[in-house]
């Protein structure tokens, strides 16, 4: 046999000589309940997580026609949130009637002048009498506005 | 293991219980079968703490997947490949190789023929040798790369044929025999200053 294959056979007969590298038979007596013990765990976790779905869904059941309020009302309520936020972050346009063309930036207040149609038994108005004013001697539903 | 797969599978009753739930059958896989992939991945880690934790995750996901397997190979052959790649992308994954930390020798070695034959010296002389025997092949063992690893421990160590070592990699059966081939070459350079001292 050439010097290779003692050699190669030496090296064999060591390498088999690690199946005595064992941690002995308690080890794997406590291996057993150490992976009972985990199986245990698993299993809960995983039946905690089903029962969890299962209520949901029965939940969702329960509520009948209804149901699809949930997710519309839900949906609905986020779009309000989103366009009452994003409207209240954007600036004012310069098309918007209140800004003021002659000063930009600035807002002014209108008065809008009420063309309200005569009452038949009202009082003539003296000319002095600016348009739109109702004296208080005047009687009708006018005044009591 | 080729012969389990000729003959019915040996397994096949503790098997088809386990799959119908029964937890006492899938305990006995387990008390069969871990001495043999314990031995597997600590020759694969040198680290005990480590083939503690994967030999757990391999019987783990064992029996989440049990219902899944289909007879095609016997039971052992496997679990076996289960243990072999979770070991190995173990290995691909760890940052650091770890120090060693490792078992003591079972006592019996003493009494094996092989050993004696190998130190063929007086008993006090062994003991010593023993240990230094242990560290250096184990060390020698380390400067392999996992793939090569796997093939000495498989082949060398554990006796698993050249053809289920194939089967177990997903590689052809030449590629088996020539990383045997390179890493004995690797191993009786590391070892060989250590042989001619000591025997």
């Amino acid at each position: 046999m050439s010097k290779d294959n003692q050699n190669d056979e030496k090296l064999q007969k060591l390498l088999k000589l690690k199946n005595y590298e064992t941690p002995g038979d308690e080890y794997f007596e406590d291996f057993l309940v150490d992976l009972k013990e985990r199986q245990r765990r698993d299993a809960m976790q995983a039946s905690s997580l089903l029962t969890l779905r299962d209520r949901m869904a029965q939940w969702f059941q329960e509520l009948g026609p209804e149901r699809w309020a949930v997710p519309a009302g839900s949906m609905a309520a986020v779009a309000i949130t989103f366009f009452a936020i994003s409207s209240r972050n954007q600036p004012l346009s310069e098309d918007s009637p209140i800004v003021s063309q002659d000063h930009p930036g600035k807002t002014e207040t209108h008065v809008f002048e009420l063309q309200l149609p005569k009452p038949q038994n009202s009082p003539v108005q003296p000319a002095s009498t600016p348009a739109g004013y109702v004296p208080a001697s005047s009687v009708g539903y006018l005044r009591e506005l | 293991m080729s012969e389990n797969r000729r003959k019915t599978d040996p397994d096949k009753d503790l098997v088809a219980r386990a799959q119908k739930g029964e937890t006492a059958a899938f305990d006995e896989l387990v008390v069969k079968y871990s001495p043999k992939l314990y031995g597997l991945i600590y020759h694969m880690t040198s680290n005990r703490e480590d083939t503690n934790d994967l030999l757990q995750d391999v019987f783990a996901k064992a029996y989440r997947s049990i219902k899944r397997f289909k007879g095609k190979s016997s039971f052992y052959t496997w679990i076996y490949a289960i243990a072999t790649n979770m070991t190995l992308n173990f290995l691909k994954k760890r940052n650091r190789r770890r120090g060693m930390s490792l078992d003591d020798m079972d006592s019996a070695i003493e009494r094996d023929e092989e050993f004696i034959e190998i130190t063929s010296t007086s008993d006090p002389v062994r003991e010593t040798y023993l240990g230094e025997l242990q560290l250096k092949l184990n060390e020698a063992m380390q400067t392999l790369s996992d793939n090569h690893r796997a093939v000495v421990i498989m082949y060398d160590i554990q006796g698993v044929p050249h053809t289920e070592i194939a089967k177990i990699l997903k590689v052809s059966e030449g590629t088996v025999r020539s990383r045997l081939f390179y890493a004995h070459r690797q191993l009786q350079t590391q070892l060989g200053e250590f042989w001619n001292q000591k025997t």
